[in-house]
């Protein structure tokens, strides 16, 4: 119950809050919420893509420090870690020289046109791998990735 | 809107029909808008905070109880939305309050005072002078005839609580109005006898 004397100001008041007319929004209400829907889910897409590219970089460098550790221990001391470079390039020289050494002998026992052949297939390839690329980047005028 | 066809576009939209729900926007938008300018007093944000609370129903769609009434329930979602915003304008009002210092005195000037009665007996200023809460219970009562059941459910208060708080604003309601009308009075007594 209201107080006595306050009874006429509150018929009042009540009698203007029910004349008073529903206000409605500009026209194209409906349209601009589909818009606003439609954004609202395209940053969510963006929001999902930054998570999960973060999430990946966070378990590159996880695993990369948990191999680095594992790595370094294994090794023991600087020392030992510039001794174990040493050794992996001693090994990939001897790798490099024993292919070279295959390859030399494989060639020489082979008739010359076998290299002419390898060059020409190796020239051609390049060349369509090119003209490929310009056809679909200059003349078709295509992004990448796009279907004709 | 019959219930018949509004239930059928319900059922549309939480199928994950995105056209159906435009219907229901379409459909909505006039009561939800007018919650939502009646609480915040702003047509900007009043568009704003209508978007928002569609933009809220879309996602809440799939718990929405169809043994509720639709539009009570789009109305407590703006009601809701509506008390956030004014609870964060209230605490920017108080930081910019306690920064910004009025010269002493500036309020008593008699221009004021009859600008400040003319806002108080407009209904917007007489809202403005309510809770959050009282202005919801209000708006809802007044503009969209709903029970005190129906605004408890909507803002999450019992009963008693509506009628305590109905019985609050009406009050405040009064008591500004009759403040407003006294100092009109007053002014309007020293205009003629000066």
């Amino acid at each position: 119950m209201v107080s006595r004397p306050l009874d006429p100001e509150w018929d009042l008041i009540e009698a203007k809050l029910r004349r008073s007319p529903q206000l409605g929004p500009a026209a194209g209400f409906s349209r601009r919420w589909l818009a606003l829907l439609e954004q609202r889910r395209e940053e969510r897409r963006l929001r999902q893509v930054r998570l999960m590219l973060g999430g990946l970089l966070l378990g590159a460098l996880l695993s990369l420090a948990l191999v680095g550790v594992e790595a370094l221990r294994a090794l023991g001391s600087p020392a030992g870690l510039v001794g174990g470079w040493i050794r992996a390039g001693l090994s990939a020289r001897g790798t490099l020289e024993s292919s070279y050494l295959f390859l030399r002998d494989i060639g020489g026992g082979l008739p010359a046109v076998f290299g002419g052949l390898a060059v020409a297939l190796t020239i051609g390839w390049v060349s369509a791998v090119w003209f490929a690329a310009l056809y679909r980047f200059s003349f078709a005028n295509l992004p990448n990735g796009a279907e004709k | 809107m019959e219930p018949r066809e509004e239930s059928r576009w319900i059922a549309a939209a939480q199928g994950g029909d995105d056209l159906a729900f435009a219907r229901l926007v379409e459909h909505y938008a006039k009561p939800v808008h007018n919650l939502c300018y009646r609480m915040l007093g702003d047509p900007a944000e009043a568009e704003d905070a209508a978007q928002e609370t569609f933009l809220k129903a879309y996602q809440k769609l799939k718990s929405y109880d169809p043994l509720r009434s639709f539009p009570t329930w789009l109305l407590s979602i703006g009601a809701h939305h509506c008390i956030d915003q004014l609870r964060r304008r209230r605490f920017q009002l108080v930081s910019l309050d306690t920064v910004r210092r009025r010269p002493a005195g500036r309020d008593s000037q008699p221009e004021k005072l009859v600008e400040q009665a003319q806002s108080k007996q407009s209904l917007q200023g007489e809202l403005a002078r309510l809770g959050a809460y009282e202005r919801a219970a209000v708006v809802m009562r007044y503009w969209y005839d709903l029970s005190y059941e129906e605004i408890g459910q909507a803002l999450g208060l019992s009963v008693s609580a509506v009628k305590s708080r109905l019985h609050r604003a009406r009050r405040d309601l009064a008591a500004g109005a009759e403040t407003a009308r006294q100092v009109s009075a007053r002014e309007g007594s020293g205009i003629t006898t000066a």
